[in-house]
């Protein structure tokens, strides 16, 4: 038997881009019987150009802030024309997802669809050329926070799961199988999904292409990107950490922070593991 | 056939049932409200087999809508005013992805000022977006128009929404007695959809919507320009086998005595009927005077205008939106559509005004006055 | 064709009144409109609808402004500024929910008068609900452009059971007692 092969090769993503990745694994476990959609974003380059698509399986390119509400369509429609085991999935970034996309996101979750929505978080507007989000780290440099951000990122995580969304995840295109795991979880899920997943930017974060995965398994391995579950409510950290690697090795691998003093790091580093001892404290609740 | 006392609303949400719409994704903004009301009790009550989506905006009522035709389902919202606006981004998409919707815009004036009531600014703002646009002027035409316009919008040679103007209050809360077609009458019209060319299959995979280069984009807007003007054709098919079936003749405009009228009146909406009514008034004073109303906008059927103003000396346009910074969008048509004829426009009825035979009137009385006669203007306000 | 305006208040069902009013006349092959003149909605608020009968199809979608008559759910109604008498001339009708007397001055503005007690038929026959098949039934009386059978049919299919039964009844009801007072 042929494998299924979801997502084309030879597609025009950065070098380095943790989102493609994820994206081929993600595809991989859902299946042919998925119908994606992307907004006009980095994963939009996956949907096609021209005469050209990536994915195997139907795609729509949506608009920016409008992933979760083209796909209650679809899938109320699929529902109605007895095809309810078609997946339905939206990929999209933190712009459209914690910005703009933010209310038909909720819209959706609190209508109940069943829907996989992934977030692939580059923590800015990468497509339109490195833009400050709302997901965008306290400190960090982007083109339209020349001094590096103030304030930290919003909390989606916690506003979904204040929301009572059935299933919420976090990921890391770093740890792929724990992806794959919460992708396959995700499925089996009869309500909307979340999957927030951290995906290392070597353009718009300023480190070496080659350098992806170890950044984005650092982000991970000193606390600051949590890998958990919440299932009806109940966190469940699905990795955890014996001890933290100094964060500073994290924030030091990127020149997107190469403006900060080593005591501005340090202070970011700590308020960010304080992060991960959190949510360790939300699963023991 | 039974007559049934209902309201515009009521009579769109009729046409919407016995076409068996599969997908309702709607918000409540008044005028419109009481059709998406309709839709939500007619499905939780069995009568109507859908899935109603309870959007939180008409941005995502929009996008649910064009989600869901996308793949198959016979997909029907309803908006107003500034929700259409906010829906302006996705009419865009819903034209171009040619996805056969079919959307009452219940006219209303679009802010500011805030205003609850009838004009068409809102619709008007939508013009250029590729979708056909209807005017009905009954409650009978608000229920025909949505069955008729699914035939339309699913025609394999059109693939286009379809926006059907119903002037607030004026005709979505006026009760007037409607011909009820049976269900059995409907279904044989109007068979269900068979989705064609843009369609979300797992069978049959299709990228749809994808970033298109320059050396692609205006082949397929042509593709578009192309449907409008099939649009134009079949509909003339359509409103025939539609008075095949229900004994009911539409056509893309409506004349009343203008053959031997030296002067003809121009409207759209529920203002034309008052018009008519303002031709018996006038002609009784001796003003040989005759009423012309646009049914289809979009296509606009500049061969049907020319026809039928072709022995009148003189036209007179009413518009129900401002045209601000040039002449307003029906006058600019008619005028482009019989550029020799004497020319007047007049703008009326904005938001709520009351057009009346005494509107009209005052329209005969700058007949041959130059730019932008605004009607029933109150001195000192 | 005549041309009819309903005054009412909000929630004393003047609207719902005229809708009933095309039903009725659908019964008798007759064209109607009923077209509700829309404000901000607010309990207690005057509230106005247009209403057209004729033989013929009706082209105009316009608003009433010269009435062949008034029918007037609250005799409270100058209190708030409302004057019923407006734009009524020559050969024209009052239709009346009140317990007294009508002023003889606003009564001489029409060539005829039917006053009846909406409120109180109603009251005994259906408790506190709005007054308004009464006021169809005092319409019927006063007027004669629709027959009060067409009023009871119409009210029966709108409201199914035992509220159709009993709200024609107090349209019966208002039918029979309504005092026609005609000074031409």
């Amino acid at each position: 038997m042929n494998k299924f092969i979801g997502l084309a090769n030879g597609i025009t993503t950065c070098e380095g881009c943790a989102m493609e990745t994820a994206a081929r694994h993600m595809i991989e476990i859902l299946g042919p019987r998925t119908i994606i959609l992307t907004p006009p974003s980095c994963s939009a380059i996956l949907t096609g150009f021209g005469r050209e698509t990536g994915w195997t399986v139907p795609s729509f390119m949506s608009n920016l802030e409008a992933v979760a509400a083209y796909g209650s369509g679809v899938r109320e429609a699929l529902d109605i024309l007895g095809k309810g085991d078609v997946n339905v999935v939206g990929y999209a970034g933190d712009g459209g997802t914690l910005d703009i996309g933010l209310q038909a996101l909720s819209g959706a979750i609190e209508r109940g669809h069943r829907l996989i929505y992934i977030c692939y978080d580059n923590e800015a507007y990468m497509n339109t050329g490195i833009q400050r989000s709302s997901a965008t780290p306290a400190g960090a440099w982007t083109t339209t926070t020349p001094g590096g951000k103030r304030g930290d990122r919003k909390d989606i995580d916690g506003m979904l799961v204040a929301q009572g969304i059935p299933y919420l995840a976090t990921a890391s295109a770093s740890y792929i199988d724990d992806f794959r795991n919460k992708v396959a979880t995700a499925m089996k899920v009869d309500g909307p999904s979340f999957i927030h997943l951290h995906s290392a930017c070597p353009t718009g974060w300023r480190f070496n292409p080659a350098e992806t995965y170890r950044v984005g398994k650092l982000a991970v391995d000193c606390g600051l990107w949590v890998l958990y579950e919440v299932v009806n409510g109940k966190y469940r950290v699905t990795r955890k950490l014996k001890s933290l690697e100094p964060a500073s090795n994290y924030f030091t691998a990127q020149g997107r922070f190469k403006h900060l003093s080593r005591q501005e790091i340090d202070s970011l580093a700590a308020q960010a593991q304080e992060g991960y001892y959190a949510i360790v404290a939300k699963e023991n609740d | 056939m039974k007559m049934t006392a209902m309201n515009g609303n009521d009579a769109a949400a009729a046409g919407a049932r016995m076409a068996r719409v599969q997908v309702v994704a709607a918000y409540p903004i008044t005028p419109q409200t009481p059709i998406v009301e309709n839709l939500a009790t007619a499905i939780d009550k069995g009568d109507l087999k859908a899935n109603y989506i309870n959007v939180e905006s008409e941005h995502s009522a929009l996008c649910a809508t064009v989600g869901a035709s996308l793949v198959g389902a016979r997909a029907f919202t309803a908006t107003a005013s500034a929700g259409l606006a906010l829906m302006h981004e996705i009419t865009g998409v819903a034209a171009g992805c040619r996805q056969p919707i079919v959307m009452p815009v219940v006219n209303r004036a679009i802010p500011s000022p805030w205003s609850l009531w009838c004009d068409h600014s809102d619709i008007m703002g939508e013009r250029d977006q590729g979708w056909i646009q209807l005017f009905a002027e009954t409650c009978q035409e608000a229920l025909d128009f949505v069955i008729l316009s699914y035939r339309l919008a699913e025609d394999k040679r059109v693939q286009l929404p379809v926006m059907i103007g119903i002037d607030g209050f004026f005709l979505s809360h006026i009760t007037e007695p409607v011909a009820v077609p049976s269900q059995e009458q409907v279904d044989a019209y109007l068979p269900p959809r068979e989705p064609h060319n843009l369609v979300l299959d797992v069978d049959n995979p299709l990228a749809i919507n994808t970033l298109t280069p320059p050396g692609l984009f205006t082949e397929i807007k042509y593709q578009h320009k192309q449907a409008m003007e099939n649009a134009a054709v079949v509909m003339g098919k359509v409103f025939a086998s539609f008075a095949a079936a229900f004994g009911r003749k539409y056509s893309v405009v409506k004349k009343y005595k203008t053959e031997d009228a030296d002067i003809v009146f121009v409207a759209m909406g529920t203002m034309a009927g008052t018009g008519r009514d303002a031709v018996d008034a006038l002609r009784s004073k001796g003003h040989k005077v005759g009423m012309l109303r646009i049914i289809s906008f979009r296509p606009f059927p500049t061969e049907a205008v020319q026809d039928a103003l072709k022995e009148a000396e003189k036209v007179i346009v009413l518009d129900r939106s401002a045209g601000l910074g040039s002449t307003p969008p029906l006058a600019l048509e008619v005028s482009r559509a019989v550029p020799d004829k004497s020319f007047t426009s007049c703008v009326a009825g904005l938001g709520g005004r009351d057009v009346t035979i005494a509107t009209y009137e005052q329209a005969l009385s700058v007949t041959g006055k130059t730019g932008v006669n605004w009607l029933d203007l109150k001195e000192g306000e | 064709m005549k041309e009819i305006i309903f005054y009412g208040r909000g929630g004393q069902g003047a609207v719902t009144a005229s809708k009933w009013l095309v039903s009725a006349a659908v019964f008798e092959q007759k064209y109607a409109h009923a077209l509700p003149a829309f404000g901000q909605e607010r309990q207690g608020a005057p509230v106005y609808a247009y209403a057209r009968i004729d033989v013929q199809p009706i082209a105009t979608k316009s608003f009433v402004y010269k009435p062949d008559c008034a029918v007037v759910f609250d005799n409270h109604l100058p209190a708030l500024g409302v004057d019923y008498s407006a734009g009524i001339k020559g050969d024209k009708i009052l239709v009346i929910n009140s317990q007294t007397e009508i002023d003889p001055q606003i009564a001489s503005a029409f060539s005829a008068v039917g006053r009846v007690d909406a409120t109180g038929i109603t009251g005994d026959i259906l408790g506190r609900v709005p007054a308004n098949a009464a006021m169809l039934g005092a319409l019927a009386a006063t007027t004669n452009w629709i027959s009060i059978d067409s009023v009871i049919l119409a009210l029966k299919r709108s409201m199914p059971g035992r509220m159709g039964e009993l709200n024609a009844k107090a349209a019966q009801e208002a039918f029979s007692v309504t005092a026609v007072t005609r000074s031409k």
